[in-house]
């Protein structure tokens, strides 16, 4: 037990376990030749909003390809040495999640390899920029977008498309870091989706760009139905093991104890509830990936590449800033606004803006449900109308969104929120 | 240079604003800011500090330093009006330490800047 305890007390062996579990349902639900196919198409294919894998390769070439993002993160990770902790942990479950709808580790890499370029103009070690190469892949879609398009007058899939989209992703990758470290100061920690703001600002400019030479990027809508069972079964095997690896490496006592100081938490920017919780993390985690399968389904929404990934970003982020009390609220305003406009409550657009806009749980977590619930109303509302500026290019679009939610909020809940002690920022 | 003072003064902002929300009446600072070391000490008069409060704080600066979380959040420390950020304090600096005696805590952290 004691052997075991101290395995699970590595965060790269539960990812790594993660991993695998990808692997074992992705050749339960398809056989190797309609994998391989799949995967032929994945790494050949845009992969700007909304490009569901599980649609486009199918299944099991959708969770082969996550597995592969997130092999490829927690390689990254070993070979510099990085000491984990709660965001790095995110970071490669927010990889594996958005490698079912848009990224793919041709897509990832030369962003990656910009942010190394830059850590080694700064002379400071990759290490410390770590973070920000795995969340730069948020842009991966520009990469492939080049690559696989005639928008820069190489042609489609050619070896000189894949140059130039390389040559960019590396430009982008080498900027990304000083606009994201920059841009947190905007939103103070309350939108947890920070690289989605960078993201976003990065991509219009990206977009106002081409569209001043008049070059226009044709938006993608692929989007699977009819997944239901074989997904939620995988989701709550997820979940299983998360459980699992939560009460194996802690005591039922401990655990309890942790949940009730972590659901205390503001969620804000930078809560580290794995440097503060260890491994009870994981059944928050679990917590969160029940509670969101549980809600899409309970919706009549799909679960697909695109909502898969908004559930294992939501999960993810259970080990840096959400968890039940904090993300309830924000949902709750979001549903509402769904219900009340004129979108469809189960499109695809509405359904990733819901569980996307739990990147303004700190807004509820610090300020109270009233304020978290217009956070949660706004954000639906919002995201609607700026997903035209990024042009379908930037990943974390919800992130960009939830950044203006944030800006127009904060100076309100200042001026009408009488002060309170901060004793949830803790 | 100009960096490495930027962030010792969010730290010593965050530090500052939880020890008012402590109970701080007047505050005593020493700002130390080196190219290879800094160090910032906070002497603050608190007539009657909150043990617990006092033992959450100890707690929160103890996690280690994390220059990743640093390199992406740095610029989130000294947004003291919404609150103070203990865990990124934490994450920027290598050593602390935080005593309590006749009324007065003294806090004193120390980070490498190499």
């Amino acid at each position: 037990m004691t052997f075991i305890r101290k395995k699970w007390n590595d965060p790269y062996i539960v990812l790594i376990s993660v991993d695998l579990l990808f692997v074992v349902f992705a050749f339960l639900f398809d056989t190797s030749s309609n994998i391989a196919n799949g995967m032929r198409q994945i790494f050949t294919s845009r992969g700007i909003l909304i490009t569901d894998y599980v649609d486009l390769g199918g299944p099991g070439a959708a969770l082969i390809n996550a597995a592969l993002a997130g092999a490829m993160g927690i390689t990254m990770m070993k070979v510099s040495r990085v000491t984990p902790n709660g965001a790095i942990i995110m970071a490669i479950w927010l990889n594996i999640g958005f490698a079912l709808f848009g990224k793919n580790i041709l897509n990832m890499l030369p962003l990656m390899a910009g942010v190394w370029l830059y850590s080694h103009a700064r002379r400071e070690p990759f290490s410390n920029y770590s973070l920000t190469a795995l969340m730069s892949a948020t842009l991966a879609p520009i990469v492939s977008e080049i690559a696989l398009t005639d928008i820069l007058g190489s042609s489609a899939g050619s070896f000189g498309g894949w140059i130039s989209g390389a040559a960019c992703g590396l430009g982008i990758g080498f900027i990304f870091p000083s606009v994201a470290a920059y841009v947190v100061r905007v939103h103070g920690g309350y939108n947890l989706y920070n690289m989605g703001f960078a993201g976003g600002l990065i991509s219009t400019i990206f977009m106002a760009s081409l569209n001043s030479l008049g070059i226009t990027v044709p938006t993608s809508l692929y989007w699977a139905s009819g997944h239901n069972l074989q997904m939620a079964v995988f989701l709550y095997a997820l979940s299983a093991l998360l459980l699992t690896i939560g009460f194996v490496s802690c005591s039922r006592h401990e655990i309890a104890l942790n949940l009730e100081k972590l659901v205390r938490h503001s969620g804000r920017l930078v809560t580290d509830y794995y440097l503060l919780y260890s491994n009870s993390v994981y059944v928050n985690m679990a917590l969160l990936c029940i509670f969101s399968t549980t809600l899409v389904l309970v919706a009549g929404g799909e679960l697909n590449g695109p909502t898969i990934g908004g559930i294992l970003t939501i999960t993810g982020f259970g080990c840096f800033g959400k968890h039940l009390r904090n993300i309830s609220p924000v949902l709750f305003g979001a549903i509402l606004s769904s219900w009340l406009g004129r979108w469809d409550f189960t499109s695809p657009s509405s359904m990733l803006a819901i569980l996307f806009s739990t990147c303004l749980a700190p807004i509820s977590g610090q300020f109270g449900i009233l304020w978290g619930i217009l956070a949660g109303f706004l954000h639906v509302r919002l995201v609607h109308h700026v997903s035209y500026l990024c042009n379908g290019l930037n990943l974390y679009n919800n992130g960009f969104a939830a950044g203006f939610v944030v800006m127009f909020l904060l100076p309100l809940i200042t001026v009408f929120r009488k002060e309170k002690e901060d004793e949830a920022n803790i | 240079m100009r960096q490495i003072f930027e962030k010792n003064m969010r730290i010593l902002a965050n530090l500052l604003s939880f020890c008012h929300t402590l109970g701080g009446k007047s505050f005593q600072i020493d700002l130390d800011p080196g190219l290879l070391t800094s160090h910032i000490v906070i002497n603050a008069e608190i007539p009657d500090i909150d043990l617990t409060k006092l033992e959450e704080f100890r707690e929160a600066l103890q996690y280690p330093r994390r220059r990743e979380l640093e390199q992406n959040y740095w610029y989130l420390g000294g947004e003291s009006e919404l609150g103070s950020n203990l865990t990124l304090v934490a994450a920027m600096i290598d050593e602390v330490s935080v005593t309590y005696a006749e009324g007065i805590l003294t806090v004193k952290v120390s980070r490498d800047e190499s």
